[in-house]
């Protein structure tokens, strides 16, 4: 009992007693008047036990060459990522905008194209994405109107026509046998001329005397035999001028005249 | 004393204009102390040295609030002792303990016996080790005579029942942990 507080005694009392160096105060005080402390320990130096300091250091460019490596690659990412996101956004944007000009195109196109549905029973059953009422009433900015409308008045491109069936090509053939001439035929002047000029063609070649006749009577034959009226009228003409030298020949026209009478009746 | 004061004039010269303390006369004053501080938590002259200087580097480091520093005496041990607790962390004192267990037994005494006191010195040591933290920490601070309780119980922020409680605690327990193991 005795020994061991004489034992913790005289430890605390070589505690209390320990004297300082000589010469402490003045190297501290050199120390401090330089300046810059001999011992100035950065934050590493005091947390982390001297046995692990010194592969530290050499470890310490390969840990902030890591660093540097990692915060470029997540800066790239980051990057790529807020790009896609900005597309997608436009994206939902451009959505919500076509959804609105629904409700436009009928009064700015003419005929309406899509009615938007009115309720929204009606908007899930058909599958439209329709922005709520607050977000369409506050994006109905005008810019965002004016490339709606563009977008929907845009020039459309249809597929290309299907080629016909066979039974689609005989049936054309059918139908539009001798355009030209149907056509034609409507016009109804055209239409007298070419049916005179079928019965012209027609007494032509049926009236032609089919038997010779004599000399005499070839001339007033083949004078009579042109049904052509004004021909007619000037032989009349010449056969009615009085001559006295052609007395005969007048007689002799009466006479064939009254021939020709009878053949052509 | 000549010494001191040609230092601080020429610290005064390095220091900004507006510090208004004296480095030099705090050196003067309260490194013997601080010293005994550190040397109590790592018992290596060398090491309670350099914590003593890493104080008065903080010192210069605060100088522009030590104005504000209410109780000089108390901040500076305090800086002391946190200092010498993050040192005891690197290194081990109990390979310290061997050499001043020795310094303690005194000189004129035959060599067996001298060897046996240092034994004795070295398990008080040890025990002082194996005890828990805030009493080790009251026990040592209680070494140092000039600080008193109510000094050790704003170093510890602790209150001053708490320290003498501590106190108590630790000497009893380290007087039977030696008596128990009196036959090592």
């Amino acid at each position: 009992m005795k020994s061991s507080d004489e034992a913790i005694e005289r430890v605390l009392a070589g505690l209390r007693d320990a004297e300082s160096p000589e010469g402490m105060e003045r190297r501290i005080l050199d120390a401090l008047e330089h300046g810059a402390p001999m011992r100035t320990e950065s934050v590493w130096h005091r947390l982390l036990p001297l046995w692990l300091l010194a592969p530290t250091r050499a470890m310490t460019r390969v840990l902030v060459g890591g660093a540097a490596l990692a915060g470029v690659i997540v800066i790239v990412f980051a990057a790529s990522a807020i790009r896609h996101a900005g597309d997608v956004a436009v994206r939902s944007k451009k959505e919500v905008v076509s959804a609105k000009v629904l409700q436009v195109v009928p009064s700015t196109v003419g005929a309406p194209l899509i009615t938007a549905p009115s309720s929204d029973i009606e908007r899930a059953r058909l599958g439209v994405r329709i922005a709520p009422a607050e977000t369409r009433t506050v994006r109905t900015v005008d810019s965002v109107g004016s490339v709606a409308l563009s977008e929907v008045r845009a020039a459309s491109f249809p597929a290309p026509p299907m080629p016909l069936t066979d039974q689609e090509k005989l049936l054309l053939r059918i139908a539009h046998r001798g355009d030209p001439v149907e056509v034609a035929m409507l016009d109804s002047n055209q239409r007298n001329l070419e049916e005179m000029k079928e019965k012209a063609e027609y007494q032509s070649f049926f009236a032609r005397p089919v038997i010779e006749q004599p000399a005499t009577e070839q001339a007033t034959s083949t004078a009579d035999s042109t049904n052509d009226p004004a021909e007619g009228k000037q032989v009349e003409e010449q056969q009615q001028i009085p001559s006295g030298d052609d007395n005969k020949n007048g007689n002799d026209n009466s006479k064939s005249n009254g021939k020709n009478k009878g053949e052509t009746e | 004393m000549a010494l001191v004061e040609g230092c601080s004039l020429a610290l005064s010269s390095i220091e900004s204009e507006r510090s208004e303390i004296d480095l030099a006369a705090l050196v003067e004053t309260y490194s013997s102390l601080l010293f005994r501080v550190a040397h109590s938590v790592l018992r290596s002259r060398a090491e309670a040295e350099d914590v003593v200087q890493d104080v008065f580097v903080r010192v210069l480091e605060h100088r522009r609030t030590l104005t504000e520093v209410r109780e000089m005496r108390v901040w500076l041990v305090r800086i002391a002792w946190n200092l010498s607790l993050d040192r005891r962390r690197r290194i081990r004192p109990e390979q310290f303990d061997e050499g001043f267990a020795e310094g303690l037994v005194a000189i004129n005494q035959p060599t067996d016996e001298a060897l046996n006191q240092a034994r004795e010195m070295g398990s008080v040591l040890r025990e002082m080790e194996r005890l828990p933290k805030a009493e080790r920490h009251v026990l040592l601070l209680s070494a140092i005579e000039e600080l008193g309780t109510a000094e050790m119980a704003e170093v510890l922020g602790r209150s001053e029942s708490a320290v003498r409680a501590l106190l108590f605690r630790a000497r009893t327990r380290l007087r039977e942990r030696l008596e128990r193991g009196g036959g090592r």
